[in-house]
């Protein structure tokens, strides 16, 4: 188990520095980098597909949460490439005549509940590696569409709906002739409707079709239709419009999805909501429209499924990509389903230009290849792009994570697993979206998860069984109103409780068995705002996403079971002292802080250092108002302060207080994650390996590793490994030029969850290293003078020297609990990986040096026995022992060879220069002597890797690294081993000397000899 | 190699010469570095503990040989104008290998002591200014360095010291992006005058020397 460091000693150093004073940053925790850890077995929702149309193996990936993905390789990997920006990607475009240059808009607009927003328009002139913010249309919220003129690259357009929770101007069709720098607003109809979809004809782009649409979304409802929605042409680049309406449906219309057929340019297919959805053709460019028959799934939920696609070269090839995986061979007339294996909610595909049978289908669950027109798919599961609702760990080693993604179930996977936590480690636990997770607080085996709407289950992981435990109605009470993300929460103070939440709180102390209501209706109860059956406008979409008035956040006290507080979704904080008796209401509280009655109130953290402190987020988007608003009451609510930081971006999803320093504070947003380190006066946005606008929806710290642990909205599950140094830094402490910090004792262990290795199939989380951290701080980047990092025994001798880095921040070196790998024998016809094994410490205390420049620092670290070892002290001095016996029989046999070679060396000079056969011979055989015996002592002759040849080296670095590699004492057979080896090691000594003895001197005198006998050059005849 | 070591400017400038200029300046200066014939740099890479001898030899636009020993093996990758070997006896060759043409011409640049910066206009390379980049908290100069349609480096300067603090390149092989990304630090000055970083990543250099005779047979596959 990792265990590291406390704060211990400063010396104000060396090398670099300049002495202004340190702000705290991300920076400032330089090597505490994150891992993302999936899962991409279950990707997130894709929104976007676009491949380089003469060069079809680079695609890009849009997400609706995780960002932009680009691969290289038709899918096989996939690589992040706008981690510092909004994660909601709406569009792509790629310009087909410079294709490194990429168009991002930001802002998914499949309208759902959930959907995220975006910050604008974002450019790429080097294919990823660089973006630029570009176009002023950052307030746009939602961009649909983009296309890139195909014959001008200077032109290009870009199709905004607009806001989805407000009335707004940024919406339309927007218009640059500059290549992205500037844009001009070419088709706008009102601060209700904007554009869905556009088309340009490929063959003259001055031709432009595009949707207008009218929708609004509430907290509690979704309308998506009315007078101003229409599908427009314009023959002159924007300049004119003309509405299209000879054989479309009557108004109000809602979302029309447009397709041109690049083969047949005036072949137009639309689907257009309306009183009766439909899909309409024109083959007269779109003068005028028939209506064709369909199939629901070609018609369904048009404000979500708003692809339309049409082959390339084919034009009467259709498909549609919705809630299944439509096409239609005959140009639209009927259409048949393809989806097999593919996950169902379908909105991006990209067909190859140049091989139509190959396509790219984007789903709620990741990315599809198809080679054969949709007849079969292959997920590329390498996308971590996974949407997370919220994450709880478990007391296990390692601990599991557990989560609930939107359309994607529940699941759980280890935090650290043999080569990397892989796809295969990820385990369902069922369901349809997921989103709460908890693990019963009294058995670990059991575990609580649920679908929308409160469809709450348990899961007997051991048995495999799974139980319904939703709480209902009883005849005199309303219908359970549940929200779409309703809470299941296990007791913090009491580990048996178990609570479930409507309107009502639910109360059960069996498991979900039973239960009990423990409170009256803490919410709103407004039932203007309760009319979901009513809600979707032209197609009535009920499915719990907008039900409203709902409990949406509740925690038991850590100090009280009775003391519970729960947050609702229409602006309630209530919260009981005796269990829920009776309830106090502190909305108006918060409300006198600044923040607007009614906010949805996202999270409720209750402080473990004080009964009286609660923070809140609370979260006002659903009225247009993405400001991020988080408070702090130390008296029980009655008063609330704010805690801002123009830092802040994104509207709070939840706040979470350090287990051991209340001053370090947590905030993620719908745009990243923060941290505070002086509670809550001054944030920092958190970078290190993390998506800077990351849509960070929970937030959880392991008691055990001191993990901070994220559910991201887009990017899984992401871990950063032990957040002591964050607990131990100080404003103080970031204004020195070097600190170094005092390790804690560290359990010796070979790496608990490395055995084995990953597959590489699809997409592996990266372990956190099991080697002994060894931290120290430098307020600037060490640019020059060298830093190194020694380990010393008790006895003073050096252990391992290291080279230590020397990042701006905090710096960790690792060092892996052994010695200086031997010595090897040297030469020989192959490498000898003896000389990387090295004897793991023996438990004790260490002293650590750092080395600054000329500045050093001295601490101890104490290793110690890992309580879960199966190997006592006494075995690990065995193994110890064994292992230095051959740690030292390598560096003798090092020592023998060096020798042979040294000799050796000396005689092939001198024999170069020996004419006198008999001297020659003796100093041959002398050499031949030596060669066998330096072939004895390692292999000389082998010929490849494939025909392995072993000698005394060979040998001893076999049951060597067996020994050190092992958690295990020596076996007997080892021990008979290494005595064997041993006499072999002497008897190869005893044969140098002997050679040695028998030759040297003879050899010697007769080179000698020979030389002497050499008539002497006079200088004449040397010359 | 020493493409590593040029330097730049203020981050406000727009104008890449002009970091450029600052960065030649850092490293000695631009005499100083057109002086430069030959290169070898001897120091080690580390890991677990070990220390293996690693070796970088450079004649000036003509040919660049990388090794490293270990167990009495030496392997290494030699580059010329016109040919490549690899020899790696630590995975069983027992002869050194050609390198594809491909990765002979992409690797071309390497060749370049004196810098890839100095000059560049006359060496046919294009240099653009692009945003700063946050390089573990230091909000470094950007350039982009267009090599070849295939080889693209991203130079990262210090905008206190005009120390080449990163270099990230991307090059295509077998239609394959390839990406990589060195850390520099432990700037000093050699004895003769330039300012050279002493460790790449995990590479720590005891010696630069500068303009010593080099042996041609170094830049000859052997074994």
């Amino acid at each position: 188990m990792r265990k590291i460091v406390q704060l211990l000693c400063i010396f104000s150093a060396t090398a670099v520095t300049n002495s202004s004073m340190a702000q705290i940053t991300s920076a400032t925790f330089g090597m505490m980098e994150a891992r993302q850890v999936g899962p991409a077995v279950m990707g997130g929702r894709i929104t976007c597909i676009e491949g380089v149309n003469n060069e079809p193996r680079t695609l890009y990936i849009g997400s609706a949460g995780g960002g932009v993905w680009k691969s290289s390789n038709s899918g096989a990997t996939f690589r992040s490439i706008f981690d510092k920006y909004c994660q909601s990607i709406g569009a792509l475009a790629i310009d087909q005549q410079n294709p490194a240059t990429v168009y991002v808009g930001t802002g998914e607009s499949n309208m759902r509940n959930t959907v995220s927003i975006g910050d604008g328009l974002y450019k790429t002139s080097d294919g990823g590696d660089n973006w630029t913010k570009t176009g002023g249309l950052d307030s746009t919220e939602h961009i649909s569409k983009i296309i890139v003129d195909p014959k001008n690259s200077s032109i290009v357009y870009v199709a905004a709906p607009g806001p989805l929770w407000s009335d707004s101007k940024n919406r339309g069709l927007y218009k640059s002739t500059d290549a992205g720098k500037t844009f001009e607003k070419i088709l706008y109809v009102n601060e209700k409707t904007g554009v869905a979809d556009i088309a340009v004809d490929p063959s003259n782009p001055a031709v432009i079709y595009a949707s207008t649409w009218d929708f609004r979304r509430t907290p509690y409802s979704f309308n998506s239709g009315g007078m101003s929605s229409g599908i427009f042409k314009s023959t002159d680049g924007g300049k004119t419009w003309k509405e299209l309406r000879n054989g479309l449906p009557n108004k109000p219309m809602g979302r029309t999805a447009l397709a041109l057929a690049p083969s047949e340019p005036n072949r137009i297919l639309a689907i257009v909501e309306a009183e009766t959805t439909g899909l309409f053709l024109s083959t007269d460019g779109g003068e005028s429209w028939k209506r064709q028959t369909t199939t629901l799934s070609v018609e369904s939920r048009p404000f979500y499924f708003s692809c339309l696609v049409v082959d390339p070269k084919d034009s009467k090839r259709v498909y549609r990509p919705g809630f299944l995986f439509s096409y239609s061979d005959d140009g639209g007339l009927s259409f048949a389903d393809g989806s097999g294996n593919v996950h169902s909610d379908h909105h991006a595909l990209w067909i190859n230009p140049n091989y139509t049978n190959q396509m790219y289908l984007g789903t709620d669950g990741g990315v599809y290849m198809s080679n054969d027109r949709g007849g079969s798919w292959v997920m590329l599961a390498a996308l971590p792009v996974s949407q997370f609702y919220h994450v709880v760990y478990d007391m296990k080693a390692p601990y599991n994570v557990y989560g609930g993604l939107q359309d994607n179930q529940s699941w759980y996977a280890p935090s650290q697993s043999a080569g990397g936590i892989e796809n295969a480690d990820w385990k369902n636990l069922g369901g349809g979206d997921g989103f709460w997770v908890q693990v019963d607080g009294t058995n670990p085996d059991m575990v609580y998860a649920e679908s929308q709407g409160g469809e709450a289950f348990r899961s007997d992981l051991k048995q495999g069984k799974q139980y319904t435990i939703k709480p209902q109605a009883t005849k005199d009470e309303e219908k359970l109103r549940f929200n779409w993300n309703s809470p299941i929460v296990t007791g913090t103070k009491n580990k048996a409780n178990l609570y479930m939440a409507a309107q009502y709180l639910y109360k059960s102390t069996d498991m979900g068995k039973n239960w009990t209501r423990i409170s009256p209706d803490l919410t709103t109860n407004n039932k203007a705002k309760q009319n979901q059956e009513a809600s979707g406008g032209l197609s009535a979409d009920n499915t719990s996403a907008e039900n409203h008035c709902t409990i949406f956040t509740l925690t038991e006290s850590p100090f009280d079971e009775n003391i519970i507080w729960v947050g609702t979704d229409d602006g309630n904080i209530q919260y009981t002292t005796d269990g829920g008796k009776k309830w106090t209401n502190v909305a108006a509280n918060y409300a006198a802080a600044g923040i607007p009655a009614q906010t949805w109130v996202s999270s409720i953290q209750l402080s473990t250092f004080d009964k009286n402190t609660v923070y809140a987020t609370f979260d006002n988007h659903m009225y247009g108002d993405m400001k991020t608003y988080v408070a702090k009451s130390t008296d029980m609510g009655k008063t609330w302060t704010r805690l801002t930081s123009k830092e802040f971006t994104g509207y709070a999803h939840k706040i979470k207080e350090d287990l051991v320093n209340k001053d370090l504070l947590f905030l993620g947003t719908e745009m990243g994650l923060f941290g505070s380190i002086d509670a809550g006066a001054n944030w920092f946005r958190m970078k290190n390996n993390i998506p800077w606008k990351a849509l960070v929806r929970d937030i959880q710290i392991h008691p055990v590793t001191n993990d901070l642990i994220l559910a991201t909205h887009g990017r899984g599950i992401i871990i950063v490994d032990d957040i002591t140094p964050m607990r131990n830094m100080t404003k103080d402490v970031a204004d020195k030029d070097v600190v170094i910090f005092s390790p804690k004792p560290f359990d010796i262990s070979m790496g608990k969850y490395y055995v084995g290795s990953s597959n590489n199939d699809g997409y592996t989380g990266p372990n956190s290293s099991q080697d002994a951290p060894i931290m120290y701080y430098f307020k600037d980047r060490l640019n020059t003078g060298n830093v190194r990092v020694e380990i010393y025994d008790k006895a003073g001798k050096l252990v391992q020297s290291m080279p230590g880095t020397k990042r701006k921040g905090l710096n960790i070196v690792h060092w892996n609990m052994r010695y200086t790998p031997p010595k090897v024998a040297g030469g020989g016809s192959k490498m000898d990986f003896g000389g990387f094994v090295a004897p793991t410490v023996l438990p004790g205390e260490y002293t650590v040096k750092i080395k600054v420049g000329d500045k050093t620092q001295e601490n101890k670290i104490v290793m110690q026995r890992d309580p879960n070892s199966e190997m006592s002290r006494d075995d690990m001095q065995l193994q110890y022992d064994a292992a230095m016996k051959l740690y030292n029989m390598h560096e003798s046999l090092a020592k023998l060879v060096d020798s042979i070679n040294i000799v050796q060396a000396s005689l092939k000079q001198s024999l170069a220069a020996i004419k006198n056969p008999k001297v020659k011979k003796l100093a041959d055989e002398y050499n031949n002597k030596l060669e066998e015996l330096r072939s004895k002592c390692l292999a000389t002759k082998q010929k490849s890797i494939f025909a392995d040849e072993k000698k005394l080296r060979e040998d001893i670095t076999d049951v060597y690294a067996a020994i050190c590699n092992q958690e295990t004492p020596p076996s007997n057979l080892q021990v008979n081993r290494i005595q064997s080896l041993q006499q072999q090691l002497g008897e190869a000594q005893q044969l140098n000397v002997n050679i040695n003895s028998q030759y040297q001197e003879k050899v010697k005198a007769a080179i000698l000899k020979e030389s002497m006998d050499k008539p002497k050059l006079n200088k004449k005849d040397g010359q | 190699m020493l493409m590593a070591f040029a330097y730049g400017s203020t981050y406000a400038q727009s104008n890449p010469d002009e970091v450029i200029a600052r960065v030649i300046e850092a490293q000695g200066g631009k005499d100083k570095l057109l002086s430069i014939k030959t290169v070898r740099m001897t120091g080690n890479i580390e890991f677990s503990g070990q220390k293996i001898p690693f070796s970088i030899y450079g004649i000036d636009k003509k040919a660049q040989r990388t090794e490293f020993s270990f167990s009495g093996l030496t392997g290494y990758t030699i580059v010329t104008n016109d040919s490549g070997f690899n020899f790696n006896p630590f995975q069983g060759q027992k002869t050194p290998e050609n390198m594809t043409a491909e990765d002979v011409k992409n690797a071309q640049n390497d060749l370049d002591q004196q810098g890839i910066l100095l000059n560049y206009k006359e060496k046919g390379y294009a240099v653009d200014q692009l945003e700063n980049e946050d390089v573990d908290g230091v909000d470094a100069i950007q350039l982009k360095v267009s090599v070849t349609p295939n080889k693209t480096l991203y130079y990262f300067i210090d905008p206190a010291s005009y120390y080449i603090i990163r270099i990230k390149t991307v090059s295509v092989s077998n239609g394959q992006q390839q990406r990589g990304s060195t850390d520099y630090y432990d700037f000093k000055k050699t004895p003769d005058g330039y300012m050279f970083p002493h460790t790449f990543d995990n590479i720590t250099f005891d010696k630069i020397e500068v303009n010593v005779p080099l042996d041609d047979k170094l830049f000859r596959p052997s074994r």
